[in-house]
């Protein structure tokens, strides 16, 4: 089982907003496809776009995203299932060599990352994130360097939390290590302050990093855990927006801080937190410019009788001309065209997906 | 200035550079360079000629000595477990400079349950211009 058991087919953007020198890309790799089940990648990718794109605050941040899907096949679907955890005993033989029960665990779902990298580097190397997709639909995942997730129901979480780590550096939010009950040594923490924005040691209103999204009427810190033994149980005291210093965060029970009772970085399937949230948005912001710098425009195509005009330009797949109006369309097409003719380069306007703008350079 | 797409495998605790490539893309804006004392975590640092650090990355310790477990239980639907043989590859973006450049990562000494323990320098590599493609 290895990349002898596949091939990998290419690389389609299917979120383009520019140029990948120019945009934040997010990159998914198919794994346990066979040839005859790629197109059923090709829905699962589109469905964790749309996850995503629906998840703030990404939900706006759209326009700074490209997403590029990456189509291998492997000679059987699915991953490794081994029976000593409980699974079906399946050993498809897959590209990137999948499988479940990683230290004994049926839902520690890995794959031989440095194939991964191997493909992602020569297919899609202004990747910044990436993502592999199993088709298998046992739930599980993994992080990382990447992250890896299966089909089932609420998977999409796995992905998400995981490019909460490796895309945007959160720490993890949950106040235990192994699990409630089971730690020993994750009493109290006692290290310095840590270096990722989502969580602290720090509960002083005067000094706490994220202390311009505390409001005055919040107390400081805000919950505080009575039992430094064991994890918090009371519930949450304040409506589930308030931002301020919950005590339990970063594998220990006291001693550490999260900035809201519940994020995805805490438990999957919640949202990011205000403070991971504000992170996310500055990440993304200087990718977030629709305008579209310096581009040479390869080949122009329009549709006769229609409003309908597309073109290539360099580094792009085709794109169509916004057809708000017949005159509009006209205009830009003009332009598009008159750059292709003359060898000069264009700066466009991209609006959901289409040229709505352009400048002969 | 361009940027670099560096991957580095690792197993146990020796961490080797394996590629370097140079990319056309936007590089993540630098977190801040000064660090306080005793703070923890993991980062990285990119150092020009004169050893400065020019850039940093805080992101979560790529080098897995344990692992998140995901579960269905809502309960506890995300966990750690200690890794029993630490070997994967990552990947890391830094700018290009002129002239000799390094990277250092920073982190607590490489072991399970250390989150608490103040980082430090752990690995450092020269980038050899010379190795890019």
């Amino acid at each position: 089982m290895s990349a002898a058991d596949g091939s990998v087919l290419g690389t389609t953007p299917i979120v383009f907003n520019g140029p990948a020198s120019q945009k934040w890309n997010l990159v998914i790799v198919a794994e346990g496809y066979r040839d005859v089940e790629i197109s059923n990648f090709h829905n699962d990718a589109q469905s964790f776009v749309q996850t995503l794109f629906q998840t703030p605050p990404f939900d706006g941040l759209s326009s700074a995203i490209n997403i590029y899907r990456i189509d291998v096949t492997s000679t059987d679907s699915g991953a490794n299932d081994p029976v000593a955890c409980g699974g079906t005993g399946a050993t498809p033989r897959t590209y990137f060599d999948a499988s479940f029960c990683n230290n004994g665990l049926r839902r520690l779902l890995v794959c031989n990352d440095a194939t991964v990298h191997q493909v992602v580097n020569a297919q899609m190397p202004q990747a910044h994130m990436i993502l592999v997709m199993v088709n298998s639909t046992v739930y599980g995942g993994s992080g990382g360097g990447i992250a890896v997730f299966s089909l089932a129901s609420g998977a999409n979480e796995i992905a998400l939390h995981e490019m909460g780590h490796t895309a945007f550096g959160f720490a993890d939010e949950y106040e235990y290590y192994a699990g409630c009950g089971i730690d020993v040594g994750h009493d109290h923490y006692s290290g310095g302050e840590p270096a990722q924005p989502n969580v602290t040691r720090d509960s002083n209103r005067a000094t706490n990093k994220w202390r311009d999204l505390v409001q005055a009427a919040t107390p400081m810190p805000t919950t505080s855990n009575a039992d430094c033994t064991k994890c918090d149980p009371q519930p949450n005291p304040f409506p589930a927006a308030t931002v301020g210093t919950y005590e339990g965060a970063f594998y220990y029970h006291c001693g550490a801080y999260r900035p809201q009772f519940n994020c995805r970085m805490r438990a999957l399937g919640n949202p990011y937190c205000a403070v991971c949230q504000r992170v996310i948005r500055q990440a993304l912001a200087p990718y977030l410019s629709p305008w579209i710098y310096n581009l040479r425009v390869l080949r122009t195509h329009a549709k006769h009788g229609s409003q309908m005009a597309w073109a290539i330009l360099d580094g792009t797949p085709w794109l169509s001309v916004r057809p708000v109006a017949a005159d509009g369309v006209t205009n830009v097409f003009a332009i598009l065209c008159d750059a292709l003719a003359k060898g000069r380069n264009v700066d466009i306007l991209l609006d959901h997906g289409q040229i709505s703008e352009a400048t002969l350079r | 200035m361009a940027t670099l797409r560096l991957t580095f495998s690792y197993e146990g605790d020796k961490v080797t550079l394996v590629s370097q490539q140079r990319v056309e893309m936007m590089l993540p804006l630098s977190h801040p360079l000064d660090v306080a004392e005793g703070q923890t975590g993991f980062w990285y640092t990119v150092e020009d000629a004169q050893k400065r650090p020019i850039y940093r990355r805080v992101m979560q310790n790529p080098i897995r000595h344990d692992m998140e477990v995901f579960s269905e239980d809502p309960a506890t639907s995300v966990s750690r477990l200690a890794e029993s043989q630490p070997r994967g590859t990552f990947v890391i973006l830094a700018p290009e400079v002129e002239g000799p450049q390094s990277v250092t990562f920073f982190s607590h000494p490489l072991q399970p349950r250390a989150a608490h323990l103040s980082a430090a320098p752990v690995l450092r590599f020269e980038i050899r211009k010379e190795d890019l493609r």
